[in-house]
């Protein structure tokens, strides 16, 4: 059985904006570990290998939806809902 | 103990022998020095002889990152890379911003030091204390764009600085990018690569995280400066119009007519960003109808599809983009190929040259030819063997007086000719770099034409410029090159060192007082302006030393000749204007520039080197 830690409303992912600029990863991982590592963020940025750097975006089940990445995305690929998803 | 901000270790790669070992990061070498560009220069002082063959085992490539990489710092994802370069012989650090500093700096690395011949074509892959040298028998031959997807595919997520058959084949006027983007390595550096056997460096993720030391700090100030940002009233046009954005007026200007290009361009391109970048000004480019499509490339560069056509006719837009794939594919630095091809169609106009010169080709600008030529030059095939060689050198080899129609600094090529723009502080610092010609520590941008003085006078306050040297710069009319050519390359140290990029699109929203708090929020160490600016003068010192040291003097400071016989573009004639376009630049004007440049600098007149009381004053006197 997994378990969602999920809390904050859903973020809604339009990969077709995102421009590989890892603030979002960069942002998370300050967040939760209070230092700068992409690796360590709850967002995963993965360029599909073959596709011309377009990207891919996920989040890991430790993402409680705290919006952080949508905040900080001057792109407009991540986008917090307004609306409270299930917990 | 180590400083907050950096990874705290150097690489070091023998490639002769397969060492590879790791050194923790001098933290008073991290202080005097910043880091990036100031540490490369220092390494490459203490560690590359000054008279070593670039091409051989013995030259080293310098691999740098600085405090800012692999933060929040909105634009902080510039690589630099030191070496003694195969076109002009001096040392020079190439910068470009991409992924792979973030990525090195993950595995615990602020800098790579590689040395060395491998026995058989090898990359390096770092991850961690994961580091090893891997076969690369099977990328040989490949060119840029399919070394990285090749990579890609085994490594992702990965950065990668990979080399074409112009590196492999020890072209001096190579040039490559990091993960086809981000270009670096002007002045031959993937030659240097290639003659160490080493087709291309993978930085892997890796978990080691980089702490900073006043968190929330630092949070406040990047916030502070991505607001200013978002709001920026022009952002949405700058991000819409990418590239060819901001220089569409500058480009007509020159005479050339872009409107229906920058039209086409819209609508096939895809904004790409560097880490940390609000203002992202890379380009994905498919072309989805005409000629070659569909076809997907990359355009990292304003004047991209300009840049790619120099000085032959222009096309139509898909074979400009078409010859930029060609280009950065193979690892054709255009600059360069462009002045040693456009020297040659006049040599052979002028009877100076014929057919037995150049192997049978038939020289003209027609766009099959400059294609096949390019391809000619990155595998030195027939005449692109000449060609692979540079302008200066290529019209050594033919003799018949062809050297003096040469136009370069340093035996490089500059990007930019005064005629076309009026002289201004980016022309003036091709001169006097360091080791080879670059326009852009001249004040990127800033100081393009069209500026008032007192908006000049602004970006001096802004970049810390003191009271004194405004007074010294600047009259209500006039401002000093010489003068303003020293602070803007010491601004533009300062960001090679924190690893920052320097381009406009991002630029424009730093200042001196915003990187002090960016600096101490980061490191824990307080510092000031004045501080900042030393030791990004210190970096540059250091910079001019590694150059003296290998012979460079006043003399290789001159401007090319060519500069001052008036240029004819159609009706016009174009001799050298001042900045405001109203007299024209002699030869002795320019020599007042160098003196005055050389005095802002505290360096000797006659010979262009550090006097012995600056070098003091910048705790270098014991070099």
């Amino acid at each position: 059985m997994t378990t969602t830690k999920r809390r904050g409303p859903p973020i809604k992912v339009d990969e077709s904006k995102c421009t590989g600029c890892l603030i979002c990863e960069l942002r998370c991982s300050l967040r939760f570990e209070k230092a700068f590592n992409p690796s360590k963020a709850q967002i995963r940025i993965r360029r599909l290998v073959g596709a011309d750097n377009e990207y891919e975006i996920s989040f890991t089940e430790e993402c409680d939806n705290c919006g952080i990445c949508a905040r900080y995305c001057p792109y407009g690929a991540l986008i917090q809902e307004k609306k409270r998803g299930a917990t | 103990m180590e400083i907050p901000g950096y990874a705290g270790s150097i690489l070091y790669v023998d490639l002769t022998s397969g060492q590879i070992s790791k050194e923790a990061l001098d933290p008073e070498l991290a202080r005097a020095f910043l880091g990036g560009h100031g540490i490369n220069c220092k390494l490459a002082y203490d560690l590359i002889p000054p008279n070593v063959d670039p091409l051989s085992p013995e030259n080293t490539i310098i691999i740098g990152t600085g405090p800012f990489s692999g933060t929040l710092v909105p634009g902080s994802a510039e690589l630099v890379i030191t070496s003694k370069l195969p076109l002009s012989g001096g040392f020079g650090t190439n910068a470009g911003g991409g992924h792979f500093p973030v990525m090195l700096k993950s595995s615990g690395y602020d800098h790579v030091v590689i040395t060395g011949r491998a026995p058989k074509p090898v990359y390096l892959k770092i991850r961690d204390d994961d580091v090893a040298l891997c076969g690369a028998g099977h990328l040989w031959g490949l060119d840029n764009f399919e070394t990285v997807d090749a990579l890609r595919a085994r490594y992702e997520p990965c950065s990668i600085i990979p080399i074409g058959p112009a590196g492999e084949n020890l072209v001096r006027i190579s040039v490559t990018s990091q993960d086809k983007l981000g270009t670096v390595g002007f002045g031959g550096l993937p030659a240097v690569m290639g003659s160490k056997n080493l087709k291309a460096i993978v930085a892997v993720q890796g978990t080691r995280e980089i702490r900073i030391a006043h968190r929330l700090r630092l949070q406040r100030a990047v916030d502070e400066m991505l607001e200013r940002v978002m709001s920026y009233r022009l952002r949405p046009k700058l991000l819409e119009g990418g590239t060819n954005a901001m220089t569409a007026e500058w480009i007509s200007g020159m005479g050339l007519d872009t409107e229906g290009w920058a039209d086409i361009h819209q609508k096939s391109r895809k904004t790409l960003a560097c880490p940390s970048c609000p203002m992202g000004d890379k380009e994905l480019v498919r072309l989805r109808e005409g000629e070659y499509s569909p076809m997907t490339t990359y355009m990292t560069h304003f004047m991209g599809e300009m840049e790619s056509s120099g000085n032959t006719p222009l096309d139509n837009h898909n074979r400009a983009i078409k010859r930029l794939d060609i280009f950065n594919r193979n690892g054709i630095c255009m600059i360069n190929f462009h002045n040693a091809i456009g020297l040659m169609f006049s040599l052979c106009e002028e009877g100076v040259i014929t057919k037995e010169d150049t192997v049978g080709i038939e020289l003209n600008s027609d766009y099959d030819t400059i294609l096949r030529l390019i391809d000619m030059a990155a595998h030195r095939e027939g005449f692109g063997d000449v060609l692979a060689e540079g302008a200066l050198r290529a019209a050594q080899s033919i003799g018949r007086g062809a050297e003096e129609a040469v136009i370069h600094i340093k035996g490089c090529s500059p990007f930019l000719d005064p005629r076309y723009d009026n002289f201004h502080t980016m022309n003036f610092a091709q001169m006097v770099h360091p080791g080879r010609p670059n326009y852009a520590c001249g004040g990127i941008g800033i100081y393009m034409p069209g500026r008032s003085i007192d908006m000049h006078i602004m970006h001096a306050r802004r970049i810390g410029i003191s009271d004194d040297a405004i007074e010294r710069i600047f009259t209500s009319e006039a401002y000093n090159i010489g003068r303003l050519t020293k602070h803007a390359e010491d601004w533009f140290s300062l960001f090679n060192c924190l690893g920052h990029c320097h381009r406009l699109y991002i630029h424009r929203f730093h200042s001196i007082e915003g990187f002090v708090e960016f600096y101490s929020a980061i490191t824990g160490i307080e510092t000031t302006p004045v501080e900042l600016l030393k030791a990004a003068e210190r970096a540059w010192n250091m910079y001019k030393l590694l150059n003296v040291r290998v012979g460079f003097s006043r003399e290789d400071d001159r401007p090319p000749k060519a500069w001052f016989k008036p240029f004819k573009a159609g009706e016009k004639v174009l001799p050298i204007k001042d900045y405001f376009g109203t007299t024209t630049i002699t030869k002795a004007d320019i020599e007042r520039y160098l003196d005055d440049y050389y005095d802002e600098r505290g360096w000797d007149k006659r010979s262009g080197a550090p006097t012995p009381e600056k070098l003091k004053e910048l705790q270098l006197e014991t070099l």
